[in-house]
């Protein structure tokens, strides 16, 4: 999806860090924007989080006031969707750990390669780009969902349950030639060319 | 018969191997030790395993930590994977989460610590990242 966007948020405390990081970022082309605290990023979330831009957030942890692990938490809370790659010269094993088994993407560790870094954010944009679609997708099918009438709901979850037109007719007591015309209806409403992409379009629904 | 959870440990030191297999032997699991990596995985492989964890010394020889991560968790991908490792670093730790281990646990570590980490690991397997 090249023709979304793309941005990378810095949040370091340190003027120099973010100097050099967003240079970094400029001479391959990615847009960043910067913030010296975790407060202000989170000022600045609400606006970030209705950005339609691939995304994501390079976070140091050791900051005056929150914490870069604690802003983590507290946008796990908000439930976004960034993914967050951690940046720290006084991080230790634990420490890392904690942050990707809670979700983080990545965590490095001072002193880095320039290119080790861009490849991860790389890495981060595309998985940004991935939850997106698939939330939107989710999104879409929940929509479809609700047009169905009741009896296509119930022919729908007869369909998933890998029935033939003539077990879903005999169990709703209907005629085979009906179940025919509420599939249709069913496949058109959900905008599933198969029962394969139906089935696939449901079972995203649930992750 | 109620089957218990099995542990199965990777330590190329016998002395350690033998003292972790007492811990979780003590705690209640069927705590099988290994000090090589191909009969572990020979004994991981069977398909109706599915309660237990792998305990593992993230250092084997000539072996980066990804490459076992992904050749245990390719074995048995039921089994969350939990990693031992004296003087390691950061990237080496991120790593191995990334490829699918459950924890990364610096040695020397408290015996009523990583009795916890690995019931936790089992309460919730599951991938990172």
């Amino acid at each position: 999806m090249t023709d979304i966007p793309q941005i990378v948020y810095v949040v370091d405390d340190d003027e120099a860090v973010r100097d050099s990081l967003e240079l970094l970022l400029s001479t391959v082309g990615l847009n960043s924007k910067t913030y010296s605290s975790a407060l202000n990023f989170l000022d600045d979330y609400a606006h970030i989080h209705q950005s339609e831009q691939h995304a994501c957030i390079l976070l140091d942890i050791r900051m005056p006031g929150m914490s870069g692990i604690e802003l983590q938490q507290t946008l796990i809370e908000r439930g976004s969707k960034l993914p967050i790659i951690f940046i720290t010269g006084h991080g230790d094993i634990p420490m890392a750990v904690k942050a990707i088994q809670k979700g983080a993407m990545d965590f490095i560790a001072k002193p880095f390669h320039d290119q080790d870094l861009l490849d991860r954010i790389q890495q981060a944009l595309r998985l940004h780009a991935e939850r997106y679609e698939a939330l939107r997708d989710s999104q879409q099918t929940q929509q479809h969902l609700l047009t169905l009438t009741p009896r296509e709901s119930q022919v729908l979850q007869l369909m998933l349950a890998g029935n033939a037109n003539k077990v879903i007719a005999a169990e709703l007591s209907l005629s085979q030639r009906t179940i025919e015309v509420h599939r249709a209806h069913v496949m058109e409403k959900m905008h599933a060319p198969s029962l394969a992409l139906l089935v696939q379009k449901m079972s995203r629904l649930e992750s | 018969m109620a089957s218990r959870p099995s542990i199965f440990l990777l330590h190329s030191e016998p002395a350690l191997l033998q003292s972790l297999q007492a811990l979780f032997y003590r705690a209640g699991y069927n705590a099988r030790a290994y000090q090589d990596l191909h009969a572990l995985i020979r004994s991981i492989a069977p398909k109706d395993i599915k309660d237990g964890a792998i305990v593992a010394n993230a250092q084997q020889p000539e072996m980066q930590t990804n490459v076992l991560v992904e050749l245990l968790s390719a074995a048995q991908p039921r089994l969350p994977i939990i990693l031992l490792a004296a003087r390691s670093d950061i990237a080496t730790a991120v790593q191995a989460l990334k490829s699918g281990a459950s924890h990364f646990i610096e040695m020397p570590v408290v015996d009523r610590i990583l009795l916890e980490e690995v019931e936790n690991a089992i309460a919730r397997p599951g991938h990172y990242a």
